[in-house]
């Protein structure tokens, strides 16, 4: 039985993963500046009364019209408040990004129903800056938007300040790009689709102490998750992992042998997980959120692990699964 | 106290609060973030209250209480938490499971564990806090405890406020 200590002590431990409050100081400034801005705007607007308000910069009076303030070069998209458009394929990123600051680098790329993330990394561990792309209903949160025809609704935030924040959001154009994952999956169980993905580079990665290391070189990752409903984030993640030490640098240690490679199987508060190390040049994991699903056994994850097979084009969805994707 | 003093000295135990919270870094930081921005517009009124600091740590948990959920991939697709450190695992074997059932409580239940638990607040407190009656946070604080199975003490069953 867990008693309240052992309560007290799991809470304690997430506080390690607490952010740096001096970036966050920082943008919280930003916001306060930018907030006068915005008031003094809506007071010569209210002010003037006649078309002459028209003259008020747009950007100084709402979050979703364009990045008109602060010295970014880029010019934005046109922007505009047509319905966003309805879902397609999860596999594919609808929109690139063409400037990012000096020594940042791309990250990791995440592809879901209702939206799209693209990751930057800067050079330091706590540097990290989100483009989103979100359909429906945006939730709320910070950074800085606009809405673009055909595309949805663009978020940027992260850790660098607001100017460089909208000379990012000015440069996102739409463009599909698949993305990739290097393995053919030949079963998964009947009636489950990809629902979400991700690949690309991990530069920085936790350890079991909490802290962030840089990874040299930097760790190839994707994943593909699934469900049998059209649910998020989906129920099954298969992941692949380059870096064969890293599941081990998050204390997930072997604890038995699968396909002859070391291999961790845990099944613990409804989440079995499968590890193999190793396997095809790879550290491959399967993770299934079992409530309510019994058809996710360990048969079923091993029998997922075991048909693995190098995929035909990595960058072609088509050839991931034994059956069409949608 | 000023807006910038108050932001100085208290930022970091937010951040803090706000992670434990939610279980995510980033979700923290939006949370703060959003919640300072919009306490400045108020700051004369809030620093005209008692306790800025309560009046500020209840709308961190009202904006966690309200927000709509927002991208989860990053932490679902740990396949286990890294507090699973050997270290640990040793005297406390049960840590990862209950951080697990702790990400899946809903948020009620949860704000009502992490005032309660790591706060250390009482029920009543607890209660001003979210904002509901004191039988309120004893039945989500109870729903909690069972769904991660946790053992309440002697004190707690007996409906000991603190």
């Amino acid at each position: 039985m867990i008693t309240e200590d052992d309560l007290r002590a799991s809470l304690r431990a997430l506080e390690r993963l607490a952010p740096d409050p001096a970036p966050v100081a920082a943008r919280i400034a930003a916001g306060v500046r930018t907030q006068g801005r915005r008031r003094t705007a809506v007071m010569v607007a209210a002010a003037a009364a006649t078309a002459v308000a028209v003259a008020v910069p747009i950007g100084m009076l709402g979050r979703d019209t364009g990045p008109t303030a602060g010295p970014a070069t880029a010019a934005p998209a046109p922007a505009t408040t047509s319905p966003v458009p309805a879902r397609r394929s999860p596999l594919t990123v609808p929109f690139t990004v063409g400037w990012v600051p000096a020594g940042w680098r791309a990250g990791l790329t995440e592809t879901r129903l209702d939206g799209d993330r693209r990751t930057y990394e800067g050079p330091r561990s706590t540097d990290q800056l989100l483009v989103d792309v979100q359909f429906g209903k945006r939730s709320a949160g910070t950074g800085v938007t606009r809405t673009i025809e055909n595309l949805g609704t663009v978020v940027v935030r992260g850790s660098p300040d607001e100017t460089v924040q909208r000379r990012v959001l000015a440069s996102v154009r739409p463009a599909d790009e698949r993305l990739t994952f290097p393995f053919r999956l030949t079963w998964v169980p009947a009636g489950y689709l990809p629902v979400a993905a991700y690949s690309g580079l991990r530069h920085w990665i936790g350890d079991a102490a909490g802290n962030l290391n840089a990874a040299t070189p930097a760790l190839a990752d994707s994943s593909l998750s699934f469900d049998s409903r059209r649910t998020l984030p989906g129920r099954l993640y298969i992941g692949v992992s380059s870096q064969s030490d890293q599941l081990a640098m998050q204390g997930l240690t072997p604890n038995g042998t699968f396909l002859g490679r070391p291999s961790r199987y845990t099944d613990k508060a409804g989440f079995a997980v499968l590890i193999v190390y190793g396997l095809r040049g790879a550290d491959l994991s399967i993770t299934a959120d079992t409530r309510g699903r019994p058809e996710l056994t360990r048969a079923a994850l091993e029998r997922i692990m075991a048909g693995l097979r190098v995929a035909a084009d990595p960058g072609d969805p088509a050839t991931w699964t034994a059956d069409p994707l949608p | 106290v000023s807006f910038e003093e108050f932001v100085a000295a208290r930022l970091p135990a937010l951040l803090r609060y706000a992670v434990v919270l939610t279980g995510d870094r980033h979700l923290a930081e939006d949370l703060v973030q959003d919640v300072l921005i919009s306490a400045h517009r108020r700051w004369k009124r809030i620093a005209a209250t008692d306790r800025p600091d309560q009046y500020v740590f209840r709308m961190v948990t009202n904006a966690y209480l309200s927000w709509r959920r927002r991208w989860s991939t990053r932490t679902i697709l740990l396949v286990e938490p890294p507090e699973r450190a050997a270290d640990e695992q040793a005297d406390r074997p049960d840590q990862s499971e209950l951080w697990l059932r702790l990400a899946r409580l809903p948020r009620q239940q949860r704000a009502a564990l992490v005032l309660r638990y790591y706060e250390g607040l009482s029920v009543a407190e607890t209660a001003d806090v979210l904002g509901c009656a004191p039988a309120t946070v004893r039945s989500n604080t109870s729903r909690a405890l069972a769904a991660l199975r946790v053992e309440p003490t002697f004190a707690y069953d007996q409906g000991e406020h603190r």
